[in-house]
């Protein structure tokens, strides 16, 4: 079994290596997509399936999308990352004295880091077992079933209120972008096939994850994702959404608004801030569950917008 | 009778990768875009049907076997649509050609 794990290693750094170094930044992109792949499996095998969840749909897919993208806004001619060169690793003009000694330079960090990080990992403890049990021993009080959700919602919550205010940030920011003469999608018949075919599947699988974030791996981010994902294939179809206005401003927004609502209700009955009453905190997780996927969703949907189509 | 299944999800899993590396070899030896495209749905359909079904011999219960059916399902429909705009964008980049 080590061999798979080496194999899937050795595959990480060679993919790396090509996304970073590749000719052209299309391929760089595309590259970039197939390690995050590897990355969901490797994931995987180190036993963390909300992070494989959030890998495969975050890395790999909304930013390999969002990178293409980009690349397409570009132009059509292919641009040079590293060297002006003819093929992807070797360079036909001699190599200049500055370039070597930011080459030479870059080598040696990544080696102190590598050899760092190496003595980290070997000086931990073999049987590693962090706050598993403190999180168990609550789980009962917690109103889920699932650790990680448990952790990310009720015991840390304060973290992902502040992970969905910054979500809601990137929206903001996304809107406030001049509006350019980008290109216009018209709709087209085979993506508007494929989103009459997807975009049910993407909603009940989303509502799934959403629901059973509670006692296994899932949750809100992973459904907003979808959602986001779903928004994301319409653009790409065609079909125009909606400009800005209170309906748009009030989903990106919806998120925080219930988290901070909830939180600070905790404080008018006497709780601590984001504390939850016994026996309530189901609830009202569920709650800020559904409000952080519809902002989450709309904030993506954005990002892929770039601003158009949005005004102030 | 669960050797006959081990053996015969074995074999289908193995004809799966069998196919994927087919695949591989015709995306890097084939000329163009578009054979490389052929090779690469036929990866598409047959190679990752034939591992799901050899998955699907082992599964424990119908709901794994209905998700792979719709996994495969899934990668068969992104599959053939992104192939089709592939193919698309490679004949418009066509530098266009005189009539003779």
């Amino acid at each position: 079994m080590p061999w798979f794990d080496l194999g899937l290693a050795a595959m990480l750094l060679w993919f790396a290596g090509h996304a970073v170094g590749a000719r052209r930044l299309h391929a760089s992109a595309t590259v970039y997509i197939c390690f995050g792949l590897l990355l969901t499996l490797a994931w995987v095998r180190l036993d963390a399936p909300d992070l494989a969840l959030a890998e495969a749909a975050l890395g790999a897919g909304v930013t390999g999308a969002l990178l293409l993208k980009a690349i397409a806004s570009l132009g059509s001619r292919p641009v040079p990352l590293l060297v002006p060169a003819h093929d992807a690793w070797r360079v036909h003009e001699p190599l200049g004295g500055r370039l070597l000694g930011a080459i030479a330079l870059a080598a040696v960090l990544g080696v102190v880091l590598v050899g760092a990080l190496g003595m980290a990992v070997v000086s931990l403890p073999g049987e590693a077992v962090g706050l598993r049990p403190e999180v168990e021993a609550r789980l009962e009080a917690s109103g889920v079933r699932h650790p990680v959700t448990a952790v990310l919602l009720n015991f840390r919550g304060f973290d992902t209120l502040l992970e969905i205010v910054v979500i809601w940030i990137a929206g903001v920011v996304c809107w406030t972008f001049p509006r350019r003469r980008e290109l216009v999608l018209r709709p087209d018949l085979q993506l508007t096939s494929l989103v009459r075919f997807v975009d049910p599947i993407l909603l009940v699988t989303a509502a799934y994850l959403l629901w059973a974030g509670s006692r296994a791996p899932g949750g809100a981010f992973q459904a907003g994702v979808l959602l986001g994902a779903g928004a994301a294939l319409r653009l790409m179809a065609g079909e125009v959404l909606p400009k800005a206005g209170v309906i748009p401003r009030f989903l990106l927004s919806l998120g925080a608004l219930v988290f901070l609502t909830v939180g600070v209700a905790a404080v008018l009955t006497g709780l601590p801030f984001l504390g939850y009453g016994p026996g309530d905190a189901g609830t009202w997780l569920l709650v800020i569950e559904v409000g952080g996927t519809l902002s989450i969703g709309y904030a993506l949907m954005l990002l892929f917008q770039r601003g158009r189509g949005a005004g102030a | 009778m669960t050797t006959v299944l081990d053996w015969a999800s074995g074999a289908l899993i193995l004809a799966g990768v069998g196919f994927f590396g087919a695949a591989v070899v015709g995306l890097l030896r084939l000329p163009g875009v578009l054979c490389r495209l052929h090779a690469l749905t036929k990866a598409d359909n047959v190679s990752l049907g034939l591992i799901a079904i050899g998955l699907a011999l082992r599964a424990d219960s119908v709901q794994i076997v209905l998700r792979l059916g719709l996994i495969w399902l899934l990668v068969m429909a992104a599959g053939a649509t992104t192939c089709s705009l592939i193919a698309r964008s490679a004949v418009a980049a066509r530098p266009r050609k005189q009539a003779p």
